[in-house]
Parts: C-alpha cells; sequence; structure tokens
C-alpha cells in the first residue's frame, strides 16, 4: 500500500488514502507531489490561502538500506513567485514518514488555532499549538522532544514563517530544511507550527535477492566514484575554491566574481583545518558529507558549535555578502535555521539592499542605521528584522522582485529569476549547465534540479552551447544514460556537453533522484542513472520499470511542472536573466568577466524548449 | 547471549548514518524496520552526540553491522568466553 494521509485542518478530519496506481505513473516523492499540487490548487489561488495544499512526499526508496535514501520533498504553490513551489531535505524526517507507515501527506483548508500535527505509528493526532507559536525552530523542537518524545523527528516553522516572510523555510529538525520557494510560509498560513513523526514500523522488499544485489551494486558505484572522498572530506565546501578560480562567485550582489583573500579566508582548507570536527550522515547514507564544526579561536564566538559550513552559506553569506569571517556566517546561518529562512533568499534580500543602499536609492534614516558589504552587525541585524518583519525588514521579506517594486530605481539590482533569488554562482564567466538552469527550472533562479553528471568545474565552454568534457569516451559509453540520448548531448564520438540538452536531460534525471529519494551529491549524481533506479525500483515496490518508462516518467513530471506553471501565468519572457548579466562586466580572477550576450543565451532556451518538445511555446 | 562477538564501538567515529541498524534489522527478517535492530543509535542531534547499545542478549554474531559501518566505528574485538 501507498498511503497517502489528508487532513483537513478546518474540520480536524484525517483520513488514509491507498495512492498506489497514482504513485506507479509517478514514480513518487516530486513526482506524486506535483500531480497532487496541479489536480488540487486552483488557478489562480493565493499561496497564503486556504486553497492551496501543503504536500509531504517521500520517496518509495527511503526506508531501505539504499546509500542516501532518506529524502523527502515539500510542494505547494509558492508564496515567493506564485508559481510551482517545492524543496527537498534530507535527515530522518522522511524514513521516519516510511517506518510510519506514511508516503505522502496532504495539509488542506487552515486550522482555526496553531497545531502540532502528530504522527505516531499509524496514528495521526491534531494538538494545540498556541502556546508554541511565537517560539522559534530550536525551542519548538526542544519542546517536542521534551514532551512528546526524544525519537521523534520534527518538521517545523519559526518566526519567520509565522510572520509569512515569502521565503520561510520548514527546518528538519535542527540543522536542515527545506529551504526554497517558501513552503514556510504555507505552513504558517495554515497554522501548523509543526509535524512531530515517529515509526517503529517495516518498510518491506518485495525481491530480497534483487534487492540485495542491486544494495551491494549501488554501495560500490558510489564509493568508486572519484568524487566520493573529495566529499566525503570536505562535502559540498569542495567547490568552493573552483568558483573563486573561475571567478563565479556571487559576490557583493553579483558584482565581483572573485576575491584575492577568498582561499585564505573562506576556503574549503580553512574550514577543514580550523573548523571541522567530525563527519556528520543523513539517515542511510555512507557519504557523510556534513560537518559538525567547532570555533576554537579567541573572539565572540569562541565554542561556537554548529553543522556545516556547505557551500551554500559560504557563497550566500561569505561571497554574496563579502562576510570574511567564517564564525560570523556561522552566527547568519544560525539566524536561518531557528527562524526558519531559506538562506539563499535571505541573503539575497539583503545584498539587494546593502547595493541599493549604496547607489543612494534608500537612506539611513529609511532603514535606521548604515548596512555595508562585510559588516556582519548590520547583515545579522537585517536578517532578524527580516524575520519578525520589523522596519525594512517587511519589504525585504517579500523576496527582491516585490521589494525592488516598493524601492524606486532598484529593478536592475533585484537577482532573481522567475521571481526566485539566484544562489551561490555568477553565469557570467561560464554559463554551463549549472548556471543555465537557473533559467530553465520550474521553481525559478535555482542551481539544484539542473546539474551535470559530467559536470566539470575547470573546464571552460567550446562554444555557447557546448561545455567542454571534462571525461573521456570509455566513461560516457559506461554512463548510466540511455544510449539514445547520448549521442544527441555528446556527440559521436563524444566531442563536448550539449548545454541545452544536457540541461532537460539533467533536469529530468534530478526528477527521478527527487522522486525515488535518493539525494544528488555528486557520488549519487554522477554514478547512477535511469536503469539503475529502475531496477531499485521493481525490486523494492514490485512495479515494472525499465530505463526508458522511468525516464519517461520523469519527463511527464517536469511537463506537469511546467505546465502548472503556464496556467499560473508564465511565458517565455520569463526566461531571461537580470539585465546587468548583459550589461555590467566584473572583476575576476584574471582580469575582467564580460557580460553574456543576450541573443546567444536566448538561442539556447530556444535549443531547450526543442530538447523538451515545447515547439508551440517559441 | 546468542553470540560470543565483541563489538568494540567508537561513538566519536559514528556519523549517524544507522545503516549498522539497517543491516541488523535486515538479517533478522529481510524487511527494514529500526525498531527490530539488536544495534541501537541515538543522536543527540542540537549537540551531534551519538550513543550505540547492543542488545548482547539478542546479537547473533552475523557482523552485518561492522561490514556495513562506513567510519569503522564498530570493529570486531576479542572473543569473550
Amino acid at each position: 500500500m501507498t498511503s497517502l494521509v489528508k487532513v483537513n485542518l478546518k474540520e480536524s478530519l484525517i483520513e488514509k488514502v491507498d495512492i498506489s496506481a497514482l504513485e506507479k505513473e509517478y514514480i513518487g516523492g516530486v513526482g506524486v507531489n506535483t500531480r497532487l499540487l496541479v489536480d488540487l490548487a486552483p488557478q489562480g489561488c493565493d499561496p497564503l490561502s486556504k486553497d492551496n495544499p501543503l504536500i509531504f512526499g517521500t520517496g518509495p526508496l527511503v526506508g531501505t538500506m539504499l546509500p542516501t535514501a532518506s529524502r523527502c520533498e515539500v510542494t505547494a504553490k509558492s508564496p515567493l513567485t506564485s508559481r510551482f513551489g517545492t524543496a527537498n531535505s534530507g535527515g530522518s524526517f522522511g524514513a521516519a514518514m516510511r517506518f510510519a507507515g506514511i508516503n505522502y501527506l496532504i495539509f488542506l483548508e487552515v486550522a482555526a488555532k496553531p497545531v502540532l500535527v502528530v504522527i505516531d505509528n499509524e496514528e495521526v493526532s491534531l494538538q494545540d499549538a498556541s502556546h508554541l507559536w511565537g517560539k522559534d525552530v530550536w525551542e519548538t523542537t526542544d519542546w517536542v522532544k521534551e514532551n512528546i518524545g526524544q525519537d521523534f523527528h520534527i518538521a517545523t516553522i519559526g518566526t519567520a514563517g509565522e510572520n509569512l516572510v515569502r521565503y520561510a523555510s520548514i527546518q528538519n529538525d535542527y540543522f536542515a530544511s527545506w529551504g526554497r520557494t517558501g513552503m514556510g510560509a504555507v505552513m504558517g498560513s495554515k497554522k501548523i507550527k509543526a509535524i512531530a513523526v515517529r515509526g517503529k514500523g517495516k518498510v518491506e522488499i518485495k525481491d530480497p535477492k534483487a534487492f540485495t544485489s542491486i544494495r551491494q551494486e549501488s554501495f560500490r558505484r558510489i564509493k568508486e566514484e572519484a568524487s566520493f572522498g573529495f566529499i566525503k572530506r570536505y562535502g559540498s565546501m569542495v567547490v568552493s575554491d573552483p568558483f573563486n578560480a573561475t571567478s563565479t562567485l556571487p559576490g557583493r550582489n553579483f558584482t565581483v566574481g572573485s576575491f584575492n583573500d577568498w582561499e585564505e579566508t573562506r576556503g574549503r582548507k580553512v574550514f577543514e583545518q580550523k573548523y571541522k570536527e567530525r563527519n556528520v550522515a543523513c539517515f542511510s547514507c555512507p557519504i557523510a558529507c556534513a560537518h559538525w564544526s567547532k570555533v576554537k579561536e579567541d573572539g565572540p564566538h569562541k565554542g561556537l558549535e554548529t553543522k556545516g559550513l556547505e557551500v551554500t552559506f559560504v557563497m550566500e553569506f561569505g561571497a554574496k555578502l563579502d562576510i570574511k569571517s567564517i564564525p560570523e556566517i556561522f552566527c547568519c546561518v544560525e539566524v536561518c535555521n531557528t527562524a526558519g529562512m531559506d538562506v539563499v533568499s535571505a541573503a539575497g534580500s539583503v545584498a539587494f539592499l546593502i547595493e541599493a543602499f549604496e547607489k543612494g536609492y534608500i537612506k539611513k534614516d529609511d532603514i535606521g542605521f548604515a548596512p555595508a558589504f562585510g559588516d556582519f552587525e548590520s547583515i545579522f541585524r537585517l536578517l532578524k528584522m527580516i524575520a519578525t518583519r520589523e522596519g525594512i525588514g517587511d519589504i525585504l521579506a517579500e523576496g527582491v522582485k516585490l521589494a525592488s517594486s516598493h524601492l524606486p530605481n532598484t529593478k536592475e539590482l533585484a537577482m532573481h529569476v522567475k521571481g526566485m533569488e539566484m544562489p551561490v554562482k555568477d553565469p557570467r564567466a561560464k554559463l554551463d549547465t549549472f548556471s543555465f538552469g537557473y533559467l530553465t527550472s520550474t521553481r525559478g533562479g535555482d542551481s539544484l534540479r539542473t546539474r551535470s553528471p559530467v559536470e566539470a568545474l575547470l573546464k571552460g565552454l567550446k562554444d555557447e552551447k557546448t561545455e567542454e568534457l571534462g571525461v573521456d569516451s570509455e566513461y560516457i559509453a559506461a554512463l548510466d544514460m540511455p544510449s539514445n540520448l547520448k549521442e544527441k548531448i555528446f556527440g559521436n564520438p563524444p566531442r563536448g556537453v550539449n548545454i541545452p540538452y544536457m540541461s532537460a536531460y539533467a533536469e529530468n534525471l534530478i526528477t527521478i533522484i527527487n522522486a525515488v529519494g535518493f539525494c544528488i551529491r555528486p557520488p549519487v549524481l554522477r554514478s547512477l542513472g535511469p536503469d539503475f533506479y529502475a531496477r531499485a525500483l521493481k525490486a523494492v515496490t514490485g512495479r515494472d520499470y525499465d530505463e526508458n518508462s522511468i525516464y519517461e516518467a520523469a519527463n511527464r513530471v517536469w511537463d506537469l511542472q511546467h505546465t502548472f506553471n503556464r496556467r499560473e501565468g508564465e511565458t517565455l519572457a520569463d526566461y531571461h536573466f537580470p539585465e546587468r548579466f548583459y550589461k555590467e562586466s566584473i572583476p575576476g580572477k584574471k582580469g575582467l568577466v564580460t557580460p553574456l550576450n543576450k541573443e546567444k543565451v536566448e538561442n539556447n532556451i530556444h535549443d531547450y524548449f526543442k530538447a523538451r518538445g515545447w515547439t508551440e511555446e517559441l | 547471549m546468542l553470540s560470543k562477538l565483541k563489538i568494540d564501538v567508537n561513538e566519536e567515529k559514528c556519523v549517524g548514518c544507522k545503516l549498522c541498524m539497517l543491516a541488523c534489522s535486515w538479517a533478522k527478517d529481510k524487511t527494514y524496520c529500526l525498531a527490530n535492530s539488536v544495534i541501537q543509535v541515538e543522536i543527540e542531534e542540537k549537540k551531534f552526540k551519538t550513543k550505540i547499545t547492543i542488545d548482547e542478549t539478542q546479537c547473533t554474531g552475523c557482523k552485518l553491522c561492522i561490514k556495513n559501518c562506513p567510519e569503522g566505528a564498530l570493529l570486531e574485538g576479542v572473543e569473550v568466553a
């Protein structure tokens, strides 16, 4: 049985239904969530109204002993973009749902007063959470663990979600989050303070013999992948130095591509040598790419312990806001973790304000103080003001697109695509699959759903449509990818990576990964493909997939997200970068990085639409 | 005690993946159920402290927990009489 629990918050009605047939068609996780959102959200609905459903979905492989099979997807119409909203998170919450016998959870309508949803081994109950409203994420999580049970895993909002900050996150226990597209604001609008889950049940395997073989194969392939050791050692921080070397930092609100002192202040080695204490894993993950860190040096933050550093944190607070001190970056992240705010959009909103202030479009009196890049005190203060919507924080809580409509002359400083703040990397030095994804992602400016499985960070472009290959022909031949797509993407013999076609493939591959419940970290992304996931799903669920049918299912999911966005008003004109990427040069490692050519970018978008079969929209 | 196997535990090396618990549960009945695992990993997430306990009265000595620990936090110890 694939169980979907529907919770009507207005009526306090809880109903469980079997959606096995739907899961077969849409794989699981983000796939099923997408179908449910499209069916349940009325066209044009206000994302913060009772009409917007909030959906939690785990993949069918979660809860099994497959590497990284821990992920859970949360989906709703986004209050930040008014388009498709979704976010993915690891930790233990998804597995706890599976062990509680629940695959999907939908919250409908709005509760009359704050509620705590308790899921204890298939028993779902709603409890009054009025006493928790106003508490931050950690206070809430502490309370639930002390009063409901230490072994519960908790999805909760903080003050940002309560205050409907449009990019509020849902936090996953203490340090993980469903970060992007404002799912925490949707949860806040429904008056759900937290969801606590524990499960002591079983996850069954349809074909144990086949599964055992697939399990062994999956661990072997991931551990043999060349990136495994680097990711284990540095986590996502592995790319911190290459981004600086290739002038792709989003420095000072995308006005600086490289900093001279980057590696000695915010690089991966300084993190490893000065702060990293031990490795930390999500459920069922042999990589353990996260780290427990401690500030040991003298100063105001001595003794601070936290989980991190993720590269997103250092790119957002270290580059976009130019904070040079890792302990200060930790503190900014802690504000986001405890208030429940997306790091990327929060840092992007503060960077937008600072540049607007520097250019004289907003005055000190309007803010109450003078903010500056690199100034921890003013940045820290602004983050807290956003979470509580205090003063200028009330405007910044709307995200940069809406905020720029409140502040005259600031539109060109609002660094977003389709209403979502762009993360971690400037596309001007190298518009590769990673940053082309900012344009094509169904959730707006985002890097996490368009990642090439043969990404070569230090390689360049052959031309505007083609990345240089970072792997040889043998590697391509062995790559787990449908063979008919290889020739289209790489050429025959392989000559390069066609960016528009790879983008469509990468999106479909990551849709599969997010649907089954795996993680997209490079050892997984690069080593496992549609053939593996089809066989794994067949062994676990008994459902008859092959590499073509699972790929087609993922394509169907992406198409459905696109259809949803079109239904909500998206057009081809929305596939564009902020104008400064086409006009302004930025200082890079080896001199000036020149602007993008708009016509060439648009040609790539046309090719991407052709790759997706959306030719009638061109 | 079902087994004479002694497992040396290094909690400082534990990353909290619970692969040992999954392996132990699978050994019992070819399903995954953390509650069925003889080895239990408790994680105090806010400070990342890990605590590993083994119910020696139930351990069969299959060593799957040791084999599946990616960090070497579980090692085969000296057999006890």
